[in-house]
């Protein structure tokens, strides 16, 4: 929520629309917000809350960003979230006394049905002509003012991404008459032959409206012909992703190694400053060693992030979408699966949440239980640590073998995710196949302000993880691997003595057979709040471990240096599956209102990340020895 | 001895944090409205109402978990009752 606290007399406004139709950077735009915008279908999937005051009445506007909806005839549930909070019938949430009908103004053929929808629900309507630059400047012809008057609905026109683009907007709306309590006439779901004479009444519209579609750019034609070849468009998908990962460890060697010494230095400048103690100690081994070796990895999550809002705004992902149907059809997953699994690379949660556009219940659940399979951001710090300590940093043809390595890991997720829904597809969850049905964008350039703002936000939230819950983590360990004293005469460092050097042993245990030492079991546990968080928690207690020379080294020298490298890609391996994030389990909780499928989903990644360790241990350990 | 209170009240609020960031947040909520509803029916001192009523405000915020995704931030239904209030 952003703007100004909503007052009790705020007047409710929703923004309702087709999907992809801007609505999202319409509410940002309106409220100051900065909720996730892209150039595909799906990305609201939940009612999302703003306020703002209107600049002439001074009217306070409690304004709802709703998921986008063809039509008030659900299909999907973030489709139902848009009807039933129109009609008023959500929980505690009273129906919008006025609405604003977002419509793209390059597609209006798609959009004009909810409108008419929305007009005969009786709530004073504005129906917003979004991206109506686009659609001049790509030809399109059209008569605002006989729109307007054949809709009987203020029709204004708007630019969502442009700077004072609400400007007009926002002068019709305080126009219009005295809000209303709610729907004033009582919606039924239309019968087939009613559909028919809204769509025929939606040619006529368009017709007297002079609607004129241009014929298509023969550029964007033959880039499409080559995006979504069946030879051609999965060759530049892969070769996109192997580009994206190169760049990922040769673009983000010079920053990291910048970060990495400035940590290093504020360590060193602490230790020297603070008379020796448990003050000290704190700082240098708990929240320099533990919050700062997380924080070395900011450079790469930035620029895999930069590509990822890059090929969004582009409008090439659901191309990806089309160009993958048959793949995820062959394992028996829906291609609409494809948006939430691409999600899950930044977050397996709204990758969870994203599936709520998946209509069939089955391919919904599936989708639910192999997201946690996408490698996502959370991953990467893991992944980098180790790749950086053992693989060394060499070329292989024209390829950077880190990245190469990075590469191999994300497939190996897509894989092991494949390999998962075809199990689960063929038996629990077995279902018929639903063909892909996707509305494909335009090409656009990605807008610089978009992903600067995007960034910004992936920035903002790493380092407040940084901040926040992983700096508090530390400090707990920090403890925990700093008490009780050593016993008297003891003669190894301090922490093997402490809580957290029990904790550790007796997991050691466990997590023995597939090599990891009770350093790494007792990373694996505060790794459950956030995935990095074991990578904080590694360096904690490798600082505490180190002894004379050692103190100074860095976490990669250092784990290098004791890890064996059938250890490192045991790790590597368990990271592939590793079920430690219980924020995914909450949400798959919340999200399928059981505790059976979240226990179900943490009991086969563990098993699974537990076997594909163990094998790649020994079948390392054979190997090398 | 400074140094051993202050790491110790720095490891007690820390893991006081911890705790609280790490809760779901529709439980953090309820926690949040039943201390308000403690703090206003004990009619205790207004610091600790004040207090109640940030750490209401607070129960939805962003701290630093996973479900912080801009792409998750789902917010709040303010109830019909608060509202009249």
């Amino acid at each position: 929520m952003s703007g100004p606290a909503p007052a009790l007399d705020a007047i409710r406004l929703a923004l309702v629309g087709v999907p992809n139709c801007g609505k999202t950077a319409l509410f940002n735009r309106l409220t100051g917000s900065r909720q996730k915008v892209a150039n595909y279908a799906g990305v609201t999937v939940e009612r999302k809350e703003g306020s703002f005051v209107g600049p002439t009445r001074g009217e306070r506007y409690r304004l709802l960003d709703l998921p986008g909806a063809y039509s008030l005839t659900p299909t999907t549930l973030d489709e139902a979230i848009t009807r039933d909070c129109l009609l008023g019938r959500l929980a505690g949430e009273s129906a919008p006394q006025r609405v604003i009908c977002v419509v793209d103004a390059t597609n209006l053929r798609l959009n004009l049905r909810l409108v008419l929808e929305l007009r005969d629900l009786g709530v004073p309507m504005i129906v917003a002509l979004n991206m109506s630059d686009l659609a001049q400047s790509r030809g399109f012809g059209l008569d605002r003012e006989r729109l307007e008057r054949e809709l009987g609905v203020p029709v204004v026109e708007t630019v969502a991404i442009r700077d004072g683009g609400e400007r007009v907007l926002l002068e019709r709306l305080e126009s219009l008459p005295a809000p209303a309590a709610g729907p004033t006439a009582e919606w039924r779901e239309p019968s087939f032959e009613q559909i028919q004479q809204t769509q025929r009444e939606v040619r006529r519209i368009l017709h007297a409206a002079g609607y004129r579609e241009p014929a298509r750019n023969r550029t964007l034609q033959r880039l499409d012909g080559l995006v979504m070849h069946p030879v051609a468009g999965p060759a530049i998908l892969a070769a996109l992703l192997f580009f994206v990962f190169q760049a990922v460890f040769s673009w983000a060697a010079v920053p990291m190694e910048l970060v990495d010494a400035g940590v290093s230095w504020v360590g060193a400048k602490l230790h020297a400053a603070l008379p020796p103690g448990l003050f000290n100690s704190l700082l240098v081994d708990g929240v320099i060693a533990g919050a700062g070796s997380v924080l070395v990895f900011l450079p790469q999550i930035m620029i895999l992030f930069f590509f990822i809002l890059v090929l969004e705004d582009s409008g090439y992902l659901p191309r990806a979408a089309y160009l993958l149907d048959r793949m995820m059809g062959s394992v028996g997953l829906s291609g609409r699966a494809f948006i939430p699994l691409l999600s899950s690379f930044a977050c397996a949660v709204p990758g969870i949440m994203a599936t709520r556009t998946i209509p069939n219940v089955r391919d919904r659940l599936a989708t639910i239980m192999i997201a946690p399979l996408m490698t996502c951001s959370a991953r990467l710090p893991v992944y980098a640590l180790i790749i950086a300590a053992f693989i060394p940093r060499q070329r292989v043809g024209a390829f950077n073998l880190q990245g190469l390595v990075l590469f191999t890991l994300y497939v190996a997720g897509i894989v092991s995710a494949m390999a998962v829904a075809y199990a689960l597809k063929r038996t629990a969850l077995r279902s018929s196949y639903h063909p892909l049905l996707l509305e494909l964008p335009e090409y656009r350039w990605p807008d610089l302000r978009n992903l600067m703002l995007g960034l910004w936000e992936r920035l903002k939230i790493f380092l407040q993880r940084v901040g926040t819950i992983i700096l508090a983590l530390m400090i707990i360990l920090w403890f925990l691997s700093s008490f009780p004293a050593p016993p008297d005469g003891a003669t190894g460092p301090a922490i093997q003595y402490s809580f957290a050097g029990s904790i550790g042993r007796a997991l050691e245990h466990v997590f023995a057979p597939i090599g990891f030492n009770w350093q790494i079991s007792l990373a694996l546990v505060p790794g459950l709040a956030a995935r990095e968080v074991a990578v904080g928690a590694l360096g904690t207690v490798y600082s505490l471990s180190a002894t004379g020379d050692d103190v100074a080294a860095t976490l990669v020298p250092m784990i290098a240096g004791t890890w064996s490298l059938a250890t490192a890609l045991s790790l590597l391996a368990w990271y592939v599956f590793a079920p430690q994030c219980l924020s995914t389990l909450v949400v798959v909780k919340r999200e399928t209102n059981s505790w059976r499928y979240p226990l179900l989903m943490a009991g086969y990644l563990f098993a699974l990340a537990y076997i594909a360790a163990f094998i790649t241990y020994r079948v390392a350990s054979a190997v090398l020895s | 001895m400074w140094q051993a209170v202050v790491v110790g009240l720095i490891v007690l609020a820390a893991t006081i944090y911890a705790a609280w960031a790490l809760l779901p947040a529709g439980l953090r909520l309820r926690l949040a409205r039943r201390l308000v509803a403690v703090a206003r029916h004990a009619g205790g001192p207004a610091w600790l109402t004040r207090f109640a009523v940030a750490t209401e405000g607070s129960a939805l915020r962003r701290l630093g978990g996973c479900s912080d995704c801009s792409a998750v931030q789902a917010a709040p239904t303010p109830p019909k009752d608060r509202d009249k209030t």
